[in-house]
């Protein structure tokens, strides 16, 4: 017998629940990843399509928001894999630009770095920092976003973000190093102190 | 023959971001270390980005997730639409 996830009442699956229940959450899940509108809502369709599917191999041991969660995240990355795959990355050179804005001529900081005030350890609870954090990240563009959010939040191999994306791994690390420098910045802008101001 | 030993920070960013890729070859390994002794400017650079990947890191753990930034609900059409294609689905 097919275990039913224990929300469900008198046994019998309700999806219209579930969209009511979970559906602006993994909205707003995909937003955050996706930053397209009408790609998120196809990705929250798709995961919900996909989760009645395979209802009956939901086995309860883990909430069904964190279920439905796993297979939208896989339902992000089809969609960026398919993104990619019709819009190939043509902005490199711009990010290695971008690089470029951060040092002088002779390959300095044109920037004085100080240790920051607080420590990014002690802000994991902070709801403000993490609404400036996500500012921060909106401004980063499309590719080096992407990869930045495949790599630093999904948490995927580097050689699958590659395929994913349709670029080298040497492009990778100029996107990676790119987000790494506008978002350090923006932060230490908007949110930690610098000492030695 | 001139030996280059010291790189820029422009060069050492680069490697302190990378480092948090994939492993740095020796020779990289060296140049940066040399660098590090240097400028304490990439000192903190690289506390920082490893401290912001920690942490970022830590943030989207399940558990962790806090409320959403964005206000916008699933618009009412699009639910609909969802309802009727899964309805649709088991049918």
């Amino acid at each position: 017998m097919a275990n039913q996830p224990s929300q469900s009442s008198s046994g019998s699956l309700d999806p219209e629940r579930w969209v009511d229940q979970h559906g602006n959450y993994l909205y707003h899940f995909a937003l955050g990843r996706l930053r397209n509108i009408t790609e998120a809502e196809n990705a929250v369709q798709e995961t919900f399509l996909a989760a009645l599917k395979a209802r009956y191999t939901f086995s309860g041991k883990s909430s069904e928001r964190t279920w439905l969660t796993g297979i939208l995240k896989h339902k992000i990355v089809d969609t960026l894999r398919k993104h990619y795959r019709e819009k190939p990355v043509t902005d490199l050179q711009h990010n290695e630009e971008a690089i470029d804005q951060f040092f002088d001529h002779a390959g300095r900081s044109k920037k004085t770095l100080d240790a920051w005030v607080p420590q990014p350890d002690e802000l994991l609870e902070r709801k403000e920092f993490w609404s400036v954090f996500h500012k921060c990240s909106e401004k980063l563009p499309k590719t080096a976003g992407d990869a930045f959010l495949l790599r630093e939040i999904e948490k995927i191999e580097s050689k699958e973000i590659c395929r994913i994306l349709g670029i080298s791994m040497s492009n990778l690390w100029v996107l990676l190093h790119r987000a790494r420098l506008q978002l350090r910045d923006c932060l230490e802008i908007n949110w930690f102190v610098n000492k030695q101001n | 023959m001139s030996l280059k030993i010291v790189i820029s920070c422009k060069h050492a960013s680069r490697l302190l971001s990378e480092q948090l890729d994939h492993p740095l070859s020796l020779s990289q390994r060296a140049l940066l270390w040399i660098h590090l002794t240097m400028c304490t400017n990439c000192v903190f650079f690289g506390r920082q980005i490893r401290g912001l990947k920690r942490l970022i890191g830590l943030h989207h753990e399940p558990e962790n997730e806090l409320p959403s930034p964005y206000t916008a609900s699933l618009s009412t059409e699009v639910q609909t639409r969802i309802k009727l294609a899964m309805r649709e689905e088991i049918r």
